[in-house]
């Protein structure tokens, strides 16, 4: 299932100008499948993944639910992280790349990720 | 100096087309003035506000990406995005009618308008 989906991974991220990279790791940051392409490596590894959890754990006590989506701005990059608990779903991009675009990706990501959330999930 | 009721009233000019609050806070958190009505308390909204924007903050120099400018929170229910405006935090809590490109719009245009002055007082503080 990880081949598969590394697969899909990597035929979606030229479909997005300036996208460089789709993650899909755990709260802790670590990686469970990857594609990237020229992506910062700072932003590949668990101490920038796992900041996620943190935020979206505060974000869902602002008193407008649960917390879906985080995108954030940098001078020359955006991130774009969703929450799939106990996954996470990482897009990096230039500044320059369509957000709606890859914010759309998510749709096309969101079986193949609940799909992996069953396999990751302890009962 | 600062006029307080003329800093809400520019903040309260902000609150249309579905953002409800708009706040200007420190980076630690402390509210500084706001106008409109948030669910929780607009003081733990500022709170949890900074801390996000912290967190990323430190988040971001260890994946050796460059100055945070803008967050949006996505939730069920509504969006908070926060800004960087002159050493402060703007803070905009809306429902779900707005969407993402007005409100990163709205946020850029009233820091614009917010950066001259709040970085004169910043200025001004820092040299007395």
């Amino acid at each position: 299932m990880a081949e598969e989906l590394q697969k899909y991974l990597k035929r979606l991220l030229p479909t997005v100008e300036g996208l460089l990279s789709i993650i899909i790791s755990d709260r802790d940051g670590v990686q469970l499948v990857a594609a990237h392409d020229q992506a910062p490596p700072g932003t590949l590894r668990p101490p920038f993944l796992g900041t996620f959890a943190i935020a979206t754990e505060q974000a869902s006590k602002l008193g407008l639910g649960k917390n879906k989506s985080i995108i954030s701005y940098y001078s020359g990059h955006q991130v774009i992280q969703f929450n799939h608990s106990p996954l996470v779903l990482t897009f990096v991009a230039t500044g320059e790349a369509n957000t709606g675009l890859i914010y759309s990706l998510e749709e096309d990501l969101r079986d193949a990720v609940t799909d992996l959330q069953g396999a990751v999930t302890v009962l | 100096m600062l006029k307080p009721k003329a800093l809400t009233k520019v903040l309260e000019q902000a609150n249309t087309g579905g953002v409800r609050c708009t706040l200007l806070l420190n980076l630690e958190g402390t509210l500084m003035a706001y106008a409109g009505k948030s669910d929780k308390k607009e003081t733990i909204t500022a709170a949890i506000a900074a801390n996000i924007w912290m967190s990323n903050e430190r988040g971001a120099s260890s994946g050796q990406l460059a100055n945070l400018t803008f967050i949006v929170l996505d939730c069920m229910d509504g969006k908070v995005a926060i800004r960087r405006v002159a050493g402060l935090l703007l803070c905009m809590y809306t429902n779900n009618t707005i969407g993402l490109g007005l409100l990163k719009a709205k946020a850029d245009v009233l820091a614009g308008y917010l950066q001259t002055p709040l970085s004169q007082i910043a200025s001004s503080s820092a040299s007395s």
